[in-house]
């Protein structure tokens, strides 16, 4: 049994089917590319995932380590050892970076304001977060700066690695992590990604191209047409597609 | 002169006025008995300065003299000309009138389709908000009813022109118009007289009703002359899915007191209202605005631009209110001021009263001058001091100019705007 | 998740401030509002005639005064069942050990003297009526600074005292400034003298403590030329079943050059009527800033102004607040530009939830003379529920040329996405809500002393979570 199984699941925005029966299963230790065209479902998948309350689940089930996680909250699904990485990440005044992870980091490990010994020590969330600073070229200042306040596109986009790298997800959802990116910023995030890749993560990197497969090199990759996966293999799925785009599946390359 | 109980009975005799609109005027006469002027005290009069002005020196009905302006604008689908206080003419497309379009006088609309007037008339601009609304009902002189079918739509606009061309008199149209569901068209009022030197008191109210899905625009265009003292209501009542755009443009008279209000009574429903004025001399111009959201998923879009010249002075005070239940609203309302000489004085009040917290509500409001960057960058490439100002405040009020509802009343409001920028 | 623990916001306000002692006192004036009650305060403290009258005339001015008819429902505000003085101490405490053991208890149960070791270069605490305890690092006291109970400061800086005494807010300015100035008593007195700069902050904090007890403390500051002084207020009550009273006048004179800081955290119970009025003028090149919280109170109307007299004065203002259940908070701001080349900003950030209702109210008026004046106002407010209420009430006036003014205001609720995002990296609902409550007041957080801007978080986290609980 896969950590993360889909299965058969529908989802409406407003009122409107968009994912009409997905399946997929990711487990630790492999990284798994989810291709397809604007406005195929991408996104909520990804967002559904993780519980966003815009998106209404009409079927299907999403079990993460054995467990139902749909009538789960996101916090609590984040908890369980899921992750998602944003493809828009929004701007939450007044919070700097530092106390988001620290509030993050303390809530997965139990920390209810009580027993100190469960919090992260500001030793320890220097161990955590450094190197990953480094490998991210972020610049030590930006923790004390406001959630994404300012933020160009790519500090954005490698703020939500670091966010991963600190919470040590199971199963991490990236989505269009790439887009956006310039090759530098692309260079730095596929590093991160594939430092902490390894036995211990299973990735669901979902993209718009296959730009990133060259630093990523997926296990498996699935193509995602209008709400459905229409079809799955290995590397050489992506391949054709580079070549090909997404015409064969009765798409315009968008 | 004071206005009297046998005046009501004169001008609903000039208009032959069915028994229950005659018997409303002397209620109304009774309110403006009863009422007080309003005091200083009363926050919505606190800056209003209305010296100068006596209700009792007013005749209260002006007879034509002959003098008639031309049109503002061609081609309309139909015309209704009043001049003074005598009941207007109307020509209407015989088109419309075979699609069940009414466009009347008021007294005859009252007259001839009571079903549509009655329960409407003074519903929304009620005759007890105060003194001056009271004299208004009391004494309304003439006006229109234009009554539009369900699923009617008209391409060219409608015009109502108020002509008054004696001074000293009381002069108050009010426009009555009703939206069927789904109906779709556009009405320009013009209020227009030459500068007298005797006072005169008018209005210019205005009440609009809109069906399920109705889409109207309402442009009131404001040319009295510079003795005149206007009170107007202009209400708009905003059904389910309805989209109204009330478009005010306030240029004439010594002394204007308008409110312009959107009562959102039906889920989906929009209303835009908007707003130009142009104060010189010693103009002072009172608008009170109001973003009335009685129920949820309702939007509001505000915006009301206005340039100072002379000594004139300006209020602006606007309110946003979002009822308990209004949840899903979205309102946005904005007051720019362009201060263009050192004695005139611009107030701006936009307020809020929200209590529902599932809303969007955004207000702004600013007073300045002319940007002396934007002056400078212009002068610099040649443009005379003179023409670079002009230009600017053309462009000021453009933002706004862009919103009116149509092309014919964008095409007038420039000309007016252009002849006393110029 | 996590369940977060359920604390009522009234059992928390209880255990920390609401407490209360037996009432004692030395002295103890009758109910109700009299010549008589006037003349005996007076007399109580020796003041000098002129005092005595000013007080009278106040009266006198009070009675005539119509209460405001706009802002807060005031109707339950019953003059007659009000103590207006009450002598709790025989003498002020230079030390803690002198202060009268129960009210000394007080203050350290509410931190006051560990708050003075730590941070403070005096403390002033004002018990009922008047100032029990005071003291001001011998330093200050050596470069001139005065930091004194307004009363003391009338007894032993007469002069000084009656120069500004009145001038910024005269009683007839409004009922409460009336009301004031007929029974004030306690408050502060500071004199910074030129140049000085007084870099760490100097506090006061009050304190009601028996049933049905007004206070009506005075405060005067005069900063002078180029001086500098922070000065912080802070304020309890214990929860009685009837209301209480506190009206306030603080008046601030800061000369050429000058800059004060006032800030407020007032955290009243919520049977007190809060009605405060606040005035600085601010001459040439001088800076007055206002960093105004209010949490408790059950009512608060409160507008603190900068009246900029000379050109290159500035105002600002900045502040927070916070309505639940039963609360209104009718706060905001005035600025007033008299000269020209003045310049002013308001910050307003407000919170309003379980029925709790907010009100900006503020003015901005710029006087004709006052060219080349900007000012800027932004407001901003979060409803928590669909049960509260916000209002904005901005009036601007402007009169002179060459003026740039810009008013901003937004109301919302806790944004879904800004939720979905903190929770999505476990963060459970109600700690998200109070990240994004406490983020949503970091700049007036991030102006407070860093004592004070834990225990502000800490207070809107409490009653984050009796929203929540």
């Amino acid at each position: 049994m896969a950590d993360l199984e889909i299965r058969d699941l529908r989802v409406s925005v407003e009122g409107r089917e968009i994912l009409k029966g997905v399946s997929l299963d990711v487990s630790k230790g492999e990284v798994h590319a989810v291709m397809g065209p604007n406005g195929s479902g991408k996104s909520t998948l990804s967002q559904t995932l993780l519980g966003h309350p815009g998106y209404k689940v009409e079927g299907g089930r999403v079990r993460f380590k054995g467990q139902d996680i749909l009538e789960l909250t996101p916090d609590a699904r984040s908890r369980l050892g899921l992750f998602l990485a944003l493809q828009y990440p929004i701007v939450v005044p007044g919070i700097t970076m530092n106390n988001f992870l620290r509030t993050a980091l303390n809530a997965h490990r139990g920390y209810d304001g009580k027993d100190k010994s469960k919090s992260v020590s500001p030793k320890e969330f220097r161990t955590l977060v450094e190197p990953y600073l480094e490998t991210l070229r972020i610049d030590r200042t930006f923790l004390s700066r406001y959630i994404n306040e300012g933020f160009s596109g790519g500090e954005k986009k490698r703020a939500e690695i670091l966010q991963m790298a600190v919470l040590q997800p199971e199963v991490a959802v990236l989505d269009e992590t790439d887009s956006g990116l310039d090759i530098d910023s692309i260079k730095y995030v596929s590093e991160a990604i594939n430092k902490m890749r390894g036995p211990e993560l299973g990735v669901l990197m979902i993209t718009h191209y296959t730009r990133i497969l060259q630093f990523i090199k997926p296990d498996y990759v699935h193509v995602m047409v209008a709400g459905q996966v229409v079809e799955s293999g290995g590397a050489e799925v992506a391949d054709r597609l580079e070549r090909e785009g997404y015409a064969q599946w009765g798409e315009e390359v968008a | 002169m004071p206005f009297t109980k046998e005046s009501v009975e004169e001008i609903a005799s000039l208009h032959e006025e069915p028994d229950w609109l005659r018997k409303r005027r002397r209620e109304a006469f009774d309110v403006y008995e009863r009422l007080d002027l309003p005091s200083k005290i009363d926050e919505e009069w606190r800056r209003v300065d209305f010296k100068g002005l006596k209700l009792d020196g007013f005749r209260s009905f002006e007879e034509p003299d002959g003098a008639a302006p031309g049109l503002p604008i061609e081609g309309a689908a139909g015309v209704l000309r009043q001049r003074g206080s005598a009941p207007g003419k109307v020509e209407l497309d015989p088109e419309l009138a075979a699609k069940g379009v009414v466009f009347l006088p008021l007294s005859q609309g009252a007259r001839e389709h009571r079903d549509l007037v009655e329960k409407r008339l003074f519903s929304e601009v009620r005759a007890d908000r105060d003194k001056f609304a009271a004299v208004h009902a009391a004494l309304f002189s003439g006006g229109t009813l234009l009554y539009v079918p369900d699923f009617v739509e008209i391409e060219e606009p409608l015009v109502g022109q108020y002509w008054s061309s004696g001074g000293g008199a009381a002069v108050l149209p009010h426009t009555l118009i009703v939206a069927g569901k789904g109906a779709k068209f556009n009405y320009l009022d013009e209020f227009l007289s030459p500068s007298l030197d005797e006072p005169a008191l008018t209005s210019g109210s205005a009440e609009i009703f809109l069906g399920e899905g109705a889409q109207v625009g309402y442009v009131a265009l404001q040319k009295w002359g510079r003795h005149a003292y206007q009170f107007a209501n202009q209400r708009v009542h905003v059904g389910k899915e309805a989209t109204a755009r009330l478009f005010n443009v306030t240029l004439g008279s010594r002394f204007a007191k308008v409110r312009v209000e959107a009562n959102l009574q039906g889920p989906g429903g929009m209303a835009e209202l908007k707003g130009i004025y142009f104060a010189s001399e010693d103009q002072f111009f009172d608008f009170h605005t109001l973003q009335d959201h009685q129920v949820g998923q309702t939007t509001s879009d505000l915006l009301f631009k206005g340039a100072l010249r002379g000594t004139s002075r300006t209020v602006y005070a606007g309110l946003i209110r979002i009822e308990k239940d209004s949840a899903r609203s979205d309102a946005y309302q904005a007051n720019r001021n362009l201060l263009l000489s050192k004695q005139a004085k611009a107030y701006s009040i936009p307020m809020l009263e929200i209590i529902n917290n599932d809303v969007r509500c955004t207000h702004g409001a600013t007073v300045g001058p002319i940007d002396a960057e934007h002056l400078f960058y212009l002068e610099s490439r040649g443009i005379p001091k003179s023409v670079a100002q002009r230009m600017i405040v053309q462009g000021f009020f453009g933002e706004v100019a862009d919103r009116i509802p149509f092309e014919q009343a964008r095409r007038l409001v420039a000309e007016e705007l252009e002849a006393r920028l110029g | 998740m996590a369940v977060a623990p359920k604390i009522s916001v009234g059992d928390d306000y209880r255990e920390k401030y609401g407490f209360y002692d037996p009432e004692k006192f030395i002295f103890k004036a009758k109910k109700g509002l009299t010549e008589d009650v006037v003349r005996e305060i007076s007399w109580m403290k020796s003041e000098p005639e002129w005092m005595t009258k000013f007080r009278l005339r106040s009266l006198e001015i009070f009675r005539k005064k119509s209460m405001p008819n706009w802002g807060a429902d005031l109707s339950h505000i019953d003059f007659e069942n009000i103590f207006y003085f009450l002598r709790a101490s025989e003498k002020q405490g230079k030390t803690w050990d002198e202060v009268p053991a129960d009210v000394k208890r007080t203050f350290d149960r509410l931190g006051i003297p560990e708050a003075e070791r730590k941070f403070l270069a005096g403390v002033s605490a004002q018990y009922e009526s008047e100032v029990v305890y005071h003291s001001l690092h011998k330093e200050l006291s050596d470069k001139g600074v005065i930091f004194l109970d307004t009363d003391s400061g009338l007894r032993e800086h007469p002069e000084l005292f009656k120069e500004y005494f009145g001038t910024v807010i005269p009683p007839a300015d409004n009922k409460f400034s009336a009301l004031n100035s007929a029974v004030w008593s306690g408050g502060s007195f500071i004199y910074v003298p030129k140049g000085v700069r007084v870099d760490i902050p100097l506090q006061a904090y009050f304190r009601i403590n028996a049933e049905n007890m007004g206070q009506f403390e005075r405060t005067l500051i005069i900063c002078d030329e180029g001086s500098f002084v922070h000065y912080i207020e802070g304020c309890t009550a214990p929860m009685y079943t009837t209301d209480s009273l506190h009206s306030a006048v603080v008046e601030i004179i800061v000369k050429k050059g000058a800059r004060c800081r006032y800030t407020t955290i007032q955290n009243w119970s919520t049977n007190v009527y809060n009605l405060v009025t606040k005035r600085a003028v601010a001459y040439a090149d001088a800076t007055m800033e206002w960093v105004d919280g209010n949490l408790g109170s059950q009512v608060t109307m409160k507008y603190p102004s900068v009246y900029m007299m000379e050109p290159g004065a500035k105002g600002d203002v900045l502040s927070v607040a916070f309505a639940g259940k039963g609360q209104h908070q009718d706060a905001g701001a005035k600025m007033v530009h008299v000269a020209p080349n003045t310049t002013s900003t308001i910050t307003s950030k407000s919170i309003s939830k379980a029925g709790g209702r907010t009100t900006y109210r503020g003015l901005v008026k710029v006087y004709p003379q006052a060219e080349n004046c900007k000012s800027f106002v932004k407001c901003d407010a979060l409803l928590l529920d669909g049960e509260s209420r916000s209002d904005t009430y901005p009036y601007n006036e402007v009169e002179a040329e060459n003026v740039t003014l810009g008013h901003e205001a937004t109301v919302s609720k806790v944004s879904d996405e800004q939720l979905f995002y903190l929770m999505s990296r476990g963060i459970p609902l109600a700690e998200a809500e109070t990240m994004i409550v406490n983020g949503f007041i970091e700049p007036f957080t991030k102006e407070l002393p860093l004592e004070y801007a834990v225990e502000l978080n800490r207070l809107i986290q409490l009653e984050m979570e009796g929203s929540v609980g």
